[in-house]
């Protein structure tokens, strides 16, 4: 159990309690977070539940492997700090993670 | 069983309860071959949720969203490692990635995501235009076309075979033998002797492209890494053949589906034509009442599933057009309604979501953008109405439009 905090682009905040073992793209998506689109349900594949993670936390979180690399560099809106959420593997040392949406998944 | 075989079953396999035996053929069901997308409908209505059928050399039938979706995700006993194109004495040909299952199919995707990727294939969006526009200068004047032979099919095709560095000038063939092989009516040694004719298509055009890369898929994926080497030729054919039937199939069907209800719905064409900012919404709603492809498993051992016995060996196809009208996942399924948020099964789901969907919604874009722009209302030709075809996908095969 952790709680996670989904700030959307309009600054809308979602704070969520995720089940450890399951992603943070699917406590988004369990909790009805809206921005997060992840088309191919998990598998990075698509680059549509992109979130950026505070820099405080990227050093805490284990590194994207190639795979993940390859699609954020598909994602829209990508900045130093984005991640795929369908990556991050929800564990206690999660609490208080803060996870900001982009202003849009699929578009410019 | 043979998911391949058109032959009926004389006998019903013993573990199969005779309440969930609902005869259904794939290719030839009169119903399907009337109205498609309304038998996917009736199958919801009037069959078992999951149920076998002796055609096609005998299948299980799944029909609603969520037993679909927890059958696509449990690659382990529900799995596509079995799908092949041909096999003869010197190797069997595996489609990648669609016939392997994760692991594996993780790494053999990877290197399609980001050519295909939303980003990428926005790039193609004035050609496709340029496309569009081209094919209907040669119509518009005659008030009249068939939809499927002048637009729906060059339009995916060609921009498709340019992308995959394939040669434009063998689309009529290129499409005939697509149709052939994801036809559940060909016998086998016929589908054998297509999936080789294709192989032998696409096999001159990666060595082509080993001697010279262009700016194309193929040479792409001939410089990928996958577990830390390049592909094989065996992969490159695999890799090909999935994109070849995926590129010059799928989409057609959905243009030529969606331009069908268009043309049957006049109020929501000229909805549309008002204002086409409800486009990509309009897109989704219309890929959802139409779904075209569905998919086989085989199981790899027994197993109880949604209340179901499956033997290890059996087959079951995955009937992702009709999950688009399961009522427990899409309210009023029958009715156009746009909004909707609940993801649909045109594109499949989980890790097997169709790597090509971006592609295909920006044509579909793009063309309806330009369709309603330019041709006034279309309806059917009252003369000569639509015909379908079944099998793997469901298919249009003829759609006069007058105008």
């Amino acid at each position: 159990m952790a709680k996670i905090k989904f700030i959307e682009a309009d600054g809308k905040e979602h704070e969520v309690e995720a089940q450890e073992g399951q992603s943070v793209m699917q406590a988004a998506q369990n909790n009805l977070v809206p921005g997060i689109v992840a088309e191919c349900g998990g598998f990075a594949s698509c680059a549509t539940c992109h979130g950026y993670v505070d820099e405080a936390w990227l050093t805490k979180l284990p590194p994207p492997d190639a795979a993940e690399e390859g699609m954020i560099a598909c994602a829209f809106h990508v900045r130093p700090n984005s991640r795929l959420t369908c990556q991050l593997k929800v564990t206690p040392e999660l609490e208080g993670l803060v996870v900001r949406l982009p202003v849009s998944q699929t578009s410019e | 069983m043979d998911a391949f075989n058109g032959q009926k079953l004389d006998k019903i396999p013993a573990h199969v309860p005779p309440e969930l035996v609902y005869e259904y053929d794939n290719a030839r069901d009169p119903r399907l071959l009337q109205d498609p997308h309304a038998r996917m409908r009736s199958l919801i209505l009037e069959a078992p949720p999951i149920f076998f059928t002796p055609y096609n050399g005998g299948s299980w039938v799944v029909t609603r969203k969520k037993a679909i979706v927890d059958i696509t995700m449990n690659p382990e006993v529900f799995s596509n490692a079995f799908i092949s194109g041909a096999k003869d004495s010197q190797q069997s040909l595996s489609l990648l990635p669609i016939s392997v299952d994760p692991p594996k199919h993780t790494a053999y995707r990877a290197p399609l995501n980001q050519p295909l990727s939303a980003k990428s294939v926005a790039g193609l969006e004035s050609a496709i235009r340029a496309m569009t526009n081209e094919l209907i200068d040669k119509v518009l004047a005659a008030g009249r076309c068939d939809f499927l032979s002048d637009i729906a099919e060059p339009l995916p095709v060609t921009l498709f075979m340019k992308l995959a560095g394939m040669p434009t000038d063998r689309l009529a063939e290129f499409r005939h033998l697509a149709t052939q092989a994801t036809s559940s009516t060909v016998d086998h040694a016929t589908r054998e002797g297509v999936f080789k004719r294709i192989a032998g298509i696409l096999a001159e055009v990666i060595k082509a492209r080993q001697e010279k890369r262009e700016e194309d898929l193929i040479s792409h994926l001939l410089d990928v890494n996958i577990n830390g080497q390049n592909p094989t030729f065996q992969e490159m054919l695999g890799y090909s053949i999935t994109l070849f039937l995926g590129g010059l199939e799928t989409v057609v069907n959905a243009l030529s589906f969606g331009v069908l209800r268009l043309a049957r719905d006049q109020e929501l064409q000229a909805k549309l034509r008002a204002d086409p900012s409800l486009l990509p919404g309009a897109i989704e709603e219309l890929l959802r009442l139409h779904g075209i492809a569905s998919t086989v498993r085989q199981v790899t051992r027994d197993e109880v599933c949604h209340g179901v016995q499956f033997k290890k060996g059996d087959t079951v196809s995955l009937l992702l057009p009709a999950a688009n009208y399961d009522d427990a996942a899409f309210p009023n399924p029958e009715q156009f309604i746009l909004g909707r948020t609940e993801q649909h099964q045109t594109f499949n789901t989980g890790p097997h979501r169709c790597v090509g969907l971006n592609l295909a919604r920006l044509e579909m874009k793009v063309f309806y953008q330009e369709w309603l722009k330019r041709v006034p209302s279309f309806r059917l030709d009252s003369q000569s109405p639509p015909r379908f075809m079944g099998g793997f996908n469901l298919a249009v095969t003829s759609l006069p439009l007058v105008w």
